[in-house]
Order: C-alpha cells, then structure tokens, then sequence
C-alpha cells in the first residue's frame, strides 16, 4: 500500500539497550550449565561476561576479523568436543556460543531481533532437558523478558524501560486464554517428526533396562525416582497383587536374562482369560527412554495404538521420551496361555550347554523325585524358604558363569534378581517351562490426593511357570526368601535398609517426608494435567466434547481463538479510550461533574471548581459543607505544590462516597 | 499483467487516500481508517513460531507447545494493541512558520493523546520527511512531529498529507492510516533585490529616511534600554547619571516614512516586483525604518516592528 514506509523504529541500540540484551542472554542461558559440558558454559560465560565488560568500558564493537576467527573457533571446540554439530547436546552447545557471539555485534535493529528469536530457541531447548514445574516459571519469565525487549525496542526513544516491563505482562496476560485454547484445541501430531537424537540418554532416569544381571535392579533399587503414579478406579488391590508388569526375560546367557530379537518372531503374544472383575488404572508414566509400558498383573488392555508383546507386558510404538497418561485394565484372577505353543516351551526350557552344575544337579534331584511341576515348584519355595538366604542390597560377587551355583550355594545373599534368575534356571533344569518378568513390586500412598506412586526403589524381578490347566502362574522366590517384602515393603524386608533411599524408606514420617510428599502431589497435578496431555489423551478429549477430527476442531479453535480476541479488543479500546484521564485525581473530580450533572447542576464551561461549588451550594443548600470540602481539596491538589499521597487519596475517598440525590420530593414512578 | 496489478494496487491506495480523514484540525483517526500488515520482524517472528510447533511436536514436549502457543497468542493480541494504538489518535493541531519561498517549510504536527496506557512508538511522516519523525505523546501532555516540505513560490503552502504509523508494541505488525488536515502555512516570496535602494526607482517622494536627515530627528526624551533596542541609540552621557542604559527616544510623528510602491516597480515583472519589495521590507526592518506597503488593491499604513513586517510579507505572499 504505502511505498514510502518509515524505516524500523530504532536502528541502532543504545549501551544500556545492548547491556541488558547481555544480561537477558545469560538469565535464558543459565540452566544449560547443568546440560552442557563445563567447557561450553564456560566459554559462553566468557564471552557474555566480555561483552558486558566491554559495553561498560565503552570499547566499541570488535573487528569482523576477531568475530569470524572466534565463530570458526566455536564450531570447531563443538566440532572437536562432540564429534558433530547437530543433535541435542551438541546443537545447543553451538547455539548457545553463536548466540554469546553474536551479541558483540548487535547494534543494528535486525541484530537484535535475530538475539531474541534466538533467545525463544534457547528457552526451546531448555525443555527438552526438563519439563519440571521450575522450568514452567522459567517459560514465564523468559517469555516476559524476550517480549519486553520487543517492546522496548519499538516504544520510542522516550518510553521508559518501566513501561516495556509494563507493556508486555499486560500482552502475555491478555494472551493466556488464546493460548489455552491453542494448547488444548490445537491437533497434535503423534511421534516424532525426523527422529530423535540419539545422545539424550545422558539425561535419562535409568528405569528397568529390558536385561537383568545380577546387581542390575539393586541399583534401580537406590533411587527413589518417581517411576510412575497410578490411581485406582475403586479399591486399591491388596499388597500381594501389587505386581507391576514389565519386560519379560526369557533368554539366559552368561549370567545375564534378556529379551533376544528372535522371541517376537517365534511367539505370539498370549491368549489372556480374565476372571472376575477386572481392575482399571490411570498410569503417568515418567520418560524411561524404553518402550515399556508398565501396568498392573495381568495387563488386559492399555491405550490401543499399543503392542502386546509375547511375555504379555505393553510396549509403545517409540521409547518413551515423554510423561505418557494412560488407562490400562487387569485381571487379578486369569489364566494365560492354557495350552503352550511348542515354540514358547522350546524357548521357556533353554538353557546354555555348560555352567551351574550344581543347580543343575539339584533340579534334577527334584525333578526325579517328582514328576509333578507344582511338587517341583514346592521344593523349590522350600529351599529357598530354608536355606537361610540373605535378601540385600549388596550381595557379594558372583562368577559369570556361574552365577546361579554361588549364589545358591556360596554367598547365599542376593536381591531379587539373584532369587527370580536362580529359580528361573532351577525350574528350566528340572523341565518345567518358566520366564522371568521384570517389573515394580508394591505403591506407596501419597499423603495428599487419591493416588499411589511407584518408584525406582520398587523395581522387582520375579518368575512365572507354566503349569499344565493354569497356564502361567506367578512364583515369587524373593518372597519365599524374604516374606516381609512383599507385606511390608522393601524396607522391612533387606538387610541393609540404610542403603535405600530417603522416600524409599518412609519409616520415619518426618515433616521432610511430608514436605517431599506435597511436593509430589503438585508435581502429580503438574504432570498429571499438563506434561501428559499429548496426541492420545487429545482425542479423548475430543471424543468427550463431540469433536469429530481435527478439521472440527480446527474450526471450533479458530471460533474460540477470533471470538477471544474480539473481547481483547473491546477491553483495550474501553481500557485504552481517550476521555480517560491519567490522574485519579482529576478522574475522581469529574465523577462529581457527572454525578452533579445527573441532578441538572452540570458545571458551565469556564467555570472554577470553587465558583462551581458557590453555585452547587447556592442552589442546593444541603450540600453546602460537602462540596465546598470537595472543591477546596481539589483546588488544593490542582494548584499546590508537595502534596502528599494521603491526601490525594484522602479526596478520592471522600469524592467516591459523594452522592447527590435529587431535591426532596419524591417522584412517581 | 504487471501493470494491471499496478493499476489496482493504485486505484486501492487511491481509494483509501480519499478515505482519510480530513478536514480542520483536530482530526480523530477513526478506527476503521486504520491499517495494519505483518512486518519483516513479523514474518521471521512467524516463521520462529513454525519451527518451533515443529520441534515442539517432534518432541511431544508440552512446555515447547505452551510456549508456542502463549507467544503465538502474544503476537495476536500485539495485533490488537497495535491498531488500538492509533484507532482515536487526535491530531490537535498543525501550524508552520512562515517560510520564504525556495526554503524549507516546517509543519509542526501536535498529536493529543489522553490514552493510558499511553501511545508509544508512533510516526509522523509525510512531504519530504519521508522517514519520519518519531512523536512522544506520553498520557499528560501532547506530542510534536516536525513535518518538512519543501516550498517552490509563495503563496499559501497546503500542509503534506500525512502518514501516522506506529510498530508498537511488538514491532510483528506495522499500523498505519492517513490523514489530511486542513491547514496551511506562508510562503513569502524570496527576497531578491535587483533595483539596488528604492530611492533610485519609483518612490514617491515623501522620501525615504537618507542617512544624514536620520540624527535630526526630533529629540523627544529617554527611556530604559530593553533587550532588542539598537545600542547605537544608547545615550552613554544619559546612562551615566542614572547608572542604568538610557536610551533616546525620538518621536514617531518626526520619523520619515518609506513608501514600497508595486505599481512604481513597472521594470519588473510582478513575481520580481514582490521580490523586490519583500527584500526593502527586510532591509527597512532592519533599519527600524517605518515603512508602508502599497499595492494595487491593498495599503498598509507606515509602521514598524515585527508583527507589521509580516503583515507586509502576508500581504506580498497572498498578492
């Protein structure tokens, strides 16, 4: 339209416009000290720290020469320290130095306006580290401080800093319920887009690793990480039935139970029979990096886009990378696999050729005495029953190839693994088809809000056998070694409770335990509602609100979005309109006008607010003392010099409450 | 096709200047006369926001989509905010200095702003001020944009049409509208002597004050030096005894009068004629000469100082 356009606001910045540029670099910045390597925080810290300095010396911008020579220098420290330039870590590393090196630059308006985009990119990718509550206030902040900059930069050269502060929470706040709307309405695509990066795993919580070799779930058992919470749609299952199921293990090599890619091919996944009501859970799952999707013994259905696998756990399309919520339905009572594929038996009697030969010897001793399973499985319970095990944290070491042997007869003491991975091998020996599953055992109640939370310190391993007409039973030998873990918790039951973590134990309910306790049930809230809302539970939303797909909801979005900036508008024209005076004080004195108008006393132009006032009382002797006080104050805090603010709000009482009534005959009607 | 486009992107500017408001100062810019187009700021600001949607979902993170979507928000109401703040802008008022012709005229634009919060970060540009001026208009008290135009001849000069336009608050979206206040400002015509004296052409006898008729003039008293008054007038025997400057006074009716003739300027041709007698108006105000303008429907009586000087120059701009 207009050919002739003014140039951009402001071209060039100030020093203290590049000083508090500076400084808004480093607050978005900081928490990447916690997510870089030390020498990157380092260097960006240097090179910001040198840019104030020099800005407060009023040394000018460095030559080009020095700015390519320390870009170059920059790629390459990533270069070399990374190996790359792209993916999470290294990719934010390099924005961050660009970024640091680009502000010894910015004095033009463009320079400026590419810092703070890149400052929204930083802020970005603070979250893909952390989604933590405290990352929420940072969003607030950073997102108020980028956008007062905007605003700064395009309010004038007489506008005060004050006011872009001013400026831009007003804009934000306005802008909350349109981005509400976008946050809930807007489609969200499932999974990733290109891929993830491959080096987040940096950052991971360690949960159940899909292997278990003897120590691996003691050292799960050392966090007290949120694992995952679960509310129960009505009664919560007895202790016993706590077990939480997870990948299933069926090979056995050196020492080590693991899933081989050839069990998905060979088995199809197993034919579940419920019996009697099922029970029905609400999982937020904390990111695992895996795919598991835990649930209660014996899973019948999570979310459908899911995978069964051949043990009968769920597993997500994609590692976990994000809080995941999901309803996942199970049956206390069932029956898995009546009949056994040959395949399955195959693979649930392998054992390596050579190594334990003394378990091996035992199972046989067993298995001649007996030719039942459950006789089997018996014996087996008692010896570990009376074999005066030892169930801790720190087992002594076991030979590789011989785990099974030292630990059932030399050391005697092990974690749960050493118990379902002993037991395991025992049955395959004597020739009764038997997995062991890999989950969490027990919940512990929150003190606030109606939900359980599982943690890392609840992993568990444990073994299932096949027993002809019952299928797949479940076989805990730890709680034959150790009864009190089931019954009581992981606390009572090792040896070495000092070495479990803080809310692991929770024997000594103290206010720090109560304390952590409400902070896990905002933290809930927090993921409950917010971190977990994702493509899933988005369609439930919209199946519950009628919205037929995404172009229904696109629309009622756009009507949601329009009809909201339509009252955006209102508001600021009524809050923006021009008769509105800056002074409260003047406002409030017009408030009498109005209010002296409506009486047919309306002031006549030119006339003072005391010879009003003479004419008011003149005509209406009643309000004499009134508005002769009135118009002395305002005439007073019109014209004097040094008023005090009592005063002035003193008037503003007193005008407020100033409510002339018309002359005293009533009228009718 | 080109020049079809040109035709309508012309006809549509056209038609919006025809829709500006117009008319004497103050002018209200209403609401609906109020334009807005995304910046070069607000497209990269977009194209972030897309790049960010996409990381945001390659990610299922749900802090990347709030902040997303909450500065997606921001800029819409920045929209907002940006047309509110010229919707009801008033242009109080528009005055300019007198000019001589071929110099540049000054508009002084007053834009009157009771807004709170206030408007910011507005524009004034028009005539040749093309980048124009940058106006604070804070909620108490008015702001200024000084408009330039260059001017050719004398005459009235009309006040340039002008574009108000503003990229506050988030500088995503510029605002802009039109307005043609009614208001002029003088253009005298330039001072351009070529005659030399009046004396030498065409005065009509009762003279002009020469040199050596100037000191006779009667002695009619002293009175106090104020700033401004010659100091060759300064009476130092006087100031002595009083010990303040003194200065003499001579009475008016002694004081010869010039009489700047149009008509006795036949050498001339008329704009060259007005030249002339702006430039013996100039050069007799200097003098502190008392001096009358006669022209051919027009007669200023003998008089000196300022406000008679332009009245004179008034009178040669609009001949």
């Amino acid at each position: 339209m207009a050919r002739r356009r003014p140039k951009p606001a402001v071209s060039t910045t100030s020093r203290g416009e590049r000083l508090a540029l500076t400084s808004i670099v480093a607050f978005i910045g900081l928490p990447h000290i916690g997510h870089l390597p030390f020498w990157v925080s380092l260097a960006t810290a240097a090179l910001l720290a040198w840019n104030a300095v020099r800005l407060l010396l009023g040394r000018p911008t460095p030559p080009g020469l020095v700015r390519a020579l320390l870009t170059a220098a920059g790629v390459g420290a990533v270069l070399m320290g990374f190996g790359r330039i792209n993916g999470q870590t290294a990719g934010v590393a390099l924005l961050m130095l660009m970024l640091a090196l680009k502000l010894t630059e910015t004095v033009r308006y463009r320079d400026v306006v590419v810092v703070l985009a890149l400052c929204c990119f930083v802020l970005v990718t603070q979250f893909l580290f952390s989604q933590s509550l405290g990352m929420a206030l940072y969003l607030v902040a950073g997102s108020w401080l980028v956008v007062a900059a905007f605003v700064h930069l395009h309010a004038g050269d007489d506008a005060p800093p004050r006011a872009a502060a001013a400026e831009s929470a007003r804009l934000l706040a306005l802008a909350i319920p349109v981005a509400a709307a976008l946050f809930v309405l807007f489609p969200r695509l499932p999974g990733p887009l290109w891929g993830l990066p491959a080096n987040n795993d940096g950052t991971a919580r360690t949960g159940l690793s899909g292997t278990m070799s003897p120590g691996s779930i003691a050292d799960l058992a050392r966090s007290d990480a949120v694992a995952f919470r679960v509310r129960f749609d009505g009664p919560a299952p007895p202790p016993a039935a706590r077990y939480w199921r997870g990948p299933v293990l069926w090979n056995f090599d050196h020492g080590t139970w693991h899933t081989g890619p050839g069990v998905a091919r060979t088995i199809t996944p197993p034919r579940v029979d419920a019996q009697g009501r099922g029970v029905r859970t609400d999982i937020t799952l904390a990111p695992s990096h895996k795919p598991w999707l835990i649930a209660l013994d014996m899973p019948l259905t999570t979310a459908t886009a899911h995978r069964r696998t051949a043990g009968g756990n769920w597993v997500a399309p994609h590692p976990i990378d994000q809080r995941v919520r999901y309803i996942a339905r199970s049956a206390l009572h069932y029956t898995v696999d009546a009949e056994l594929a040959p395949a399955a038996r195959r693979l649930a009697l392998a054992l390596p050729a050579t190594g334990n030969p003394r378990a091996r010897a035992l199972a046989h001793r067993w298995a001649n005495h007996d030719h039942d399973a459950r006789a089997i499985v018996h014996s087996a319970l008692d010896f570990f029953r009376q074999g005066r095990f030892r169930y801790t944290l720190n087992p002594p070491r076991t030979s590789r190839d011989n785990s099974v042997d030292d630990f059932l007869f030399t050391t005697r003491a092990g974690f749960c693994e050493h118990f379902a991975g002993a037991f395991t091998f025992l049955m395959r020996a004597a020739g009764v088809p038997a997995r062991v599953v890999t989950g969490y055992q027990g919940a512990q109640r929150a003190s606030i809000g109606d939900y359980w939370i599982v943690r890392d310190s609840d992993a568990h391993a444990w073994s299932e056998v096949w027993l002809a007409g019952a299928g797949w039973v479940r076989v805990d030998p730890t709680a034959a070694a150790a009864p009190k873990r089931i019954a009581d918790g992981i606390t009572a039951a090792v040896t070495d409770s000092g070495d479990l973590p803080y809310m692991a134990g929770g024997h000594d309910r103290d206010a720090w335990y109560h304390a952590r306790m409400l902070w896990d049930a905002v933290d809930a809230g927090w993921n409950r509602w917010f971190l977990a809302y994702g493509p899933a539970l988005q369609q439930r939303l919209f199946a519950a609100l009628g919205i037929a797909g995404f172009g229904t909801a696109i629309a009622v979005l756009t009507g949601l979005v329009v009809g909201t900036l339509a009252l955006v508008s209102l508001w600021l024209a009524w809050h923006m309109r021009a008769e509105r005076e800056a002074d409260p004080v003047v406002r409030a004195w017009r408030r009498i006008e109005r209010r002296l108008a409506r009486i047919g006393l309306a002031r006549h132009t030119g006339e003072t607010p005391v010879g009003y006032a003479r004419r008011v009382a003149a005509t209406r002797p009643a309000l004499t003392r009134q508005i002769t006080d009135l118009a002395a104050r305002y005439a007073r805090l019109r014209y004097a010099a040094n008023i005090e603010s009592a005063e002035r709000r003193e008037f503003i009482r007193r005008a407020r409450r100033f409510h002339p009534r018309r002359t005293g005959e009533t009228r009718a009607g | 096709m080109a020049s079809l486009t040109r035709r309508l992107a012309d006809r549509i500017e056209a038609s919006i200047r025809r829709r500006a408001p117009s008319g004497r100062p103050p002018l209200r810019i209403p609401a609906r006369r109020v334009y807005i187009l995304p910046s070069g700021t607000g497209a990269l600001f977009g194209v972030l926001l897309l790049v960010m949607l996409a990381g945001a979902t390659n990610y299922g993170n749900n802090l990347a989509f709030s902040l997303t979507f909450w500065l997606a928000a921001a800029a819409l109401v920045s929209m907002h905010r940006a047309h509110r703040n010229l919707a009801g802008l008033e242009l109080a008022g528009v005055r300019a200095e007198p000019v001589f012709a071929g110099e540049t005229a000054i508009f002084d634009v007053e834009l009157a702003s009771r807004a709170r919060p206030p408007r910011r970060g507005l524009y004034v540009s028009g005539g040749a001020s093309e980048t124009g001026t940058a106006v604070s208009a804070a909620s108490d008290r008015n702001g200024y944009a000084r408009i330039a135009k260059a001017t050719h001849g004398r005459g009235r000069l009309v006040c340039p049409r002008l574009t108000i336009s503003s990229r506050y608050p988030m500088g995503l979206f510029r605002c802009w509208s039109y307005a043609t206040p009614e208001a002029h400002g003088l253009v005298y015509p330039a001072p351009i002597d070529r005659l030399g004296e009046p004396t030498s052409a065409g005065d009509t006898g009762d003279g002009h004050l020469d040199r050596s008729r100037r000191g006779e003039a009667l002695f009619s008293g002293h009175r106090r030096f104020h700033s401004g008054d010659s100091r060759r007038r300064i009476d130092w025997k006087a100031s002595a005894r009083t010990d303040e400057l003194m200065i003499t006074e001579h009475s008016e009716t002694q004081t010869p009068t010039h009489w700047f003739d149009y008509d006795t300027l036949t050498a001339l041709a008329p704009e060259a004629r007005l030249s002339q007698l702006a430039y013996w108006i100039l050069a007799a105000d200097r003098r502190g000469a008392v001096y009358g303008l006669r022209l051919p429907k027009h007669t200023l009586a003998p008089a000196t100082g300022p406000a008679h000087r332009c009245a004179c120059l008034e009178a040669l701009a609009l001949f």
